[in-house]
């Protein structure tokens, strides 16, 4: 399990990480997501000692992650900046790495250059984006961490190669117990595989939950009444968010849906009254809301 | 409990990983030193020496180069976050870099060595080796240590050479400081003071192994360099744990360190100005100089943050450091302050020296007779100022002399001399106690007709030394000092100024006691004795010069490869011993 707790970080005198508490479990895929800026990469290069953090610990399995402790061998970070040293093919940068993880597979190596069809012999630097992800990808899974940091891996691929990226991590976890932390932007992406999720927003963790167990938290409905529906006050449903397209409104809630449809039902005519399901950028959206970020015009 | 990352099986195989990866420069450097040192030479027929001392320029280059790129990575987010994360710590990947570079640096070394048996060139351009090998290896460890203090790699080789040339910053902001003090404090000479400061305190040619350029290597100087080698790593330890990567990309990654290099640039720069400013206004000069440093400080930090507003912090620690240096260089002054009245006992005095010379304080040679405190020493020192041609006074009664010449310099720094600049007056007493007490005066010279009270009491005391017996024996000791006469093969002869023509051959028996008549007659009737004292009679020779169209000279067969000679120009003072070579 990967413990991160009271983590704190400024920088000068902006800061960048209030009290960051986020938990993984072992074979689970934790996507952490936020707004621009909100300090995800900061997050993961703390997480891999990059960076110092002013308080707070990491742990994996109980054991404290420190510059030259003997389990920041059991990590693996792929950078969102790709960064590959000058004239190097993948086949002579596997080598190097091979030298520093005690864990890398030739034989998983071989194997996925070929399921990516990459050619392990040409210059990194030479190789395009997406090429470039999918050769660190190749590294990162040769590698067989225990934790693996993945900073917006899929950012500018195509379908075909984030389903194969995709496959194959879930082949990883499945097969090694590893746990993935996730940053991206490609909400939809990560709804399908995520099993936990972690929004961020202005360094702190807004909501850490599983993902299945938070959309069945957060709830949406759609309903039209006679007359002018009311924003009700004294929010015993607590209601998020409520916007008005045309006559229709809809409203994001926590708590029983079926109560909030006798209320209303008791106070208006309801005209007409729909269940909605929530998708991991909805309940995005919903939460960077509540803390004023990206109001919508149309809210109530 | 908690398991390290030690330098085990993977340290050695990253190590060699490494030296494989340094083959394209290791090709490239053979490719450079062998045109440069041998093939150009031997196309262009030139001088071969010339271009080996140029392939030590080009090792020192390459070095530098291959330190700052291996050390690069600390300067790019990409790169740093890629070498960060892995399970490799960023001491041992600097620890590997350093010894890659020593490793590289030994075969470059190899390849100047190859190329100076190849050229048959002097075999003593090896003797440099004792200087740059050990400028080399601090050199690879600074270039580490300033890769970790900067943000970025053009940052990081400047501070390279700050960083190398530290002890000499130090050595000119206390310059600076002595500086003030002599123009504040009278008798006190910022040059006497540092010379003696780096005689007996800060080594600096020690620190620099200039010191062995004409003396062999010693157990001392392999202490140097693993000092300075334990102290860079101990840095290098203690600056990589604390580095905060998040700064990379700044020009320099740690705060401290920043205002560490603004506070030193912004006294070097007033320093330099102060130490080779003429003007003795002092208000002056404390104007400039802290007009300087404002605006050098202001430019640094301001092209540090990247902006033309420095920050409060900034500015506090500008006024703090500037208080601290004031607070040391007034202190400075506050304390010589009440020791420039002071003038020692003649008893307490054990050896006394007035002149012009301010080494025959801080030479190197007489410290360190000093330091044994033994007749023998003292010995030493009265022969070396016969080979240097200064007078050092024992006997109590030129040491009372001049301590009374030295109360009437306190009183009045005046003296009127038409025809000479006399720039300043060195007094030297060397205490029974082992101090040393140095005093420099600037003269002030002044054109009064009359002959002043000030000037008829230096005469009068300054008569009295050069009549001594003493002054007499030390300073033609060649011809008052029988015990020296009679061991030393002594030849004489006379010769023309103006064309170097000999004259004749003289037999120095003969010659002597005219000579000594003559010298004897000329110290009794001198017209400015201070002058001459001051000026060890240099002038006296001049004055010759001018009036007569020979000399005597007497050669002293010291060895075989070294004679010392002394010469008398024959003015009409010397009228005994012209009328005996009958030259009148």
């Amino acid at each position: 399990m990967l413990k991160i707790s009271e983590l704190n970080k400024t920088f000068g005198d902006f800061k960048v990480l209030h009290n960051i508490n986020i938990t993984a479990e072992n074979g689970q895929i934790y996507g952490l997501v936020g707004s621009n800026g909100c300090g995800k990469t900061t997050l993961l290069k703390h997480i891999m000692n990059i960076y110092k953090q002013d308080s707070g610990n990491i742990y994996l399995d109980e054991m404290e992650v420190k510059e030259g402790s003997e389990i920041i061998r059991d990590f693996y970070y792929v950078q969102d900046n790709l960064f590959f040293p000058y004239q190097y093919s993948l086949k002579k940068l596997f080598e190097y790495e091979n030298l520093m993880y005690k864990n890398m597979s030739l034989n998983k190596f071989d194997y996925l250059v070929n399921y990516f069809n990459i050619d392990k012999y040409k210059i990194l630097n030479k190789m395009s984006k997406g090429q470039k992800k999918q050769a660190a990808f190749v590294l990162a899974i040769a590698a067989q961490p225990k934790v693996l940091l993945l900073d917006e891996i899929v950012d500018g691929l195509d379908a075909v190669i984030k389903r194969k990226f995709w496959e194959i991590l879930i082949q990883e976890i499945m097969d090694n117990d590893m746990i993935v932390i996730i940053s991206s932007h490609d909400l939809k992406e990560l709804d399908n595989i995520c099993d936990k999720v972690g929004i961020m927003h202005e360094g702190k963790i807004l909501k850490e939950e599983n993902l299945e167990k938070m959309k069945n938290e957060i709830k949406r409905v759609q309903f039209a009444v006679e007359g002018n529906f009311e924003k009700i006050v004294d929010n015993k449903f607590n209601i998020i968010k409520t916007v008005k397209i045309g006559s229709i409104y809809i409203c994001t809630l926590t708590g029983d849906v079926d109560e909030f449809k006798s209320y209303l039902e008791s106070k208006y005519k309801l005209l007409i009254f729909d269940k909605l399901s929530m998708n991991l950028e909805e309940i995005f959206i919903t939460e960077l809301g509540g803390v004023g970020y990206g109001k919508e015009n149309n809210e109530i | 409990m908690e398991k390290k990352i030690t330098k085990s099986s993977n340290y050695s195989s990253l190590l060699l990983y490494s030296l494989k990866n340094k083959r394209s420069w290791v090709i490239l450097s053979t490719v450079i030193i062998f045109v440069t040192t041998l093939l150009v030479p031997y196309i262009l027929n030139a001088d071969k020496e010339f271009f080996i001392l140029f392939g030590i320029v080009e090792t020192f280059i390459l070095v530098f180069l291959n330190c700052l790129i291996d050390n690069n990575f600390l300067h790019n987010e990409s790169k740093l976050a890629y070498y960060k994360s892995k399970p490799v710590s960023m001491k041992t990947q600097i620890s590997i870099n350093i010894i890659v570079n020593i490793m590289y640096t030994g075969f470059l070394l190899a390849l100047i060595s190859l190329s100076v048996f190849f050229q048959e060139v002097n075999y003593e351009i090896f003797e440099s080796f004792k200087i740059i090998i050990p400028w080399l290896l601090v050199g690879i460890m600074l270039a580490s240590l300033s890769s970790i203090l900067s943000g970025n790699t053009i940052m990081a080789g400047a501070m390279t050479i700050f960083n190398f040339c530290l002890p000499l910053i130090i050595y000119l902001i206390i310059l600076f400081i002595f500086t003030i003090l002599e123009n504040i404090v009278i008798g006190f000479s910022a040059k006497v003071l540092m010379d003696y400061f780096i005689n007996t305190i800060y080594k600096i040619e020690y620190i620099y192994f200039l010191k062995y350029a004409n003396k062999s290597i010693d157990i001392i100087y392999f202490v140097i360099l693993a000092v300075i080698i334990i102290f860079i790593s101990l840095l290098i330890n203690k600056f990589v744990k604390r580095r905060k990567n998040e700064n990379t990309g700044n020009f320099i990654a740690f705060d401290g360190y920043k205002y560490f290099v603004s506070v030193l640039a912004c006294l070097i720069i007033p320093a330099s100005f102060s130490i080779m400013s003429y003007s003795n206004d002092m208000i002056s000069k404390i104007i400039v100089s802290l007009i300087l440093a404002i605006l050098t400080y202001y430019i640094i930090i301001a092209l540090m943050e990247k902006s033309f507003r420095i920050s409060m912090l900034s500015a506090k620690v500008f006024i703090v450091s500037i208080a601290i240096f004031s607070a040391v260089a007034g202190g400075t002054v506050i304390f010589a302050n009440q020791y420039k009245n002071v003038v020692p006992e003649a008893e307490d005095v054990k050896m006394a020296y007035i002149g012009t010379n301010r080494y025959v304080a801080t030479d190197g040679y007489i410290i360190n007779q000093l330091q044994k405190n033994d007749n023998e020493s003292l010995n030493n020192i009265l022969e070396w100022q016969k080979i240097n041609g200064h007078v050092m006074f024992t006997e109590k009664d030129n040491i009372e002399n001049i301590t009374d010449l030295h109360r009437e310099i306190l009183i009045d720094q005046n003296y009127e001399f038409l025809d000479y600049y006399l720039s300043n007056l060195v007094i030297v007493y060397w205490m029974n106690d082992g101090r040393v007490i140095i005093r420099d005066y600037k003269l002030n010279r002044t054109e009064q007709t009359n002959e002043s009270e000030a000037n008829k009491n230096k005469d009068e005391i300054a008569y009295k030394i050069i009549n001594s017996q003493e002054m007499k024996q030390r300073k033609y000791f060649y011809l008052y000092d029988n015990k020296h006469y009679n061991s030393t093969n002594l030849i004489c002869y006379v010769s023309s100024d103006i064309t170097g023509e000999l004259i004749k051959n003289i037999d120095i028996d003969e010659v002597r006691p005219y000579l000594i008549k003559d010298i004897e007659k000329t110290f009794t009737e001198l017209e400015d004795p201070f002058l001459l004292l001051v000026y060890n009679f240099d002038f006296y020779q001049d004055k010759g010069m001018k009036t007569n169209k020979y000399y005597i000279a007497i050669e002293e067969i010291a060895n075989q490869n070294h004679n010392n000679n002394y010469r008398f120009y024959l003015n009409e003072d010397f009228e005994n011993t012209l009328e005996y070579l009958n030259l009148k």
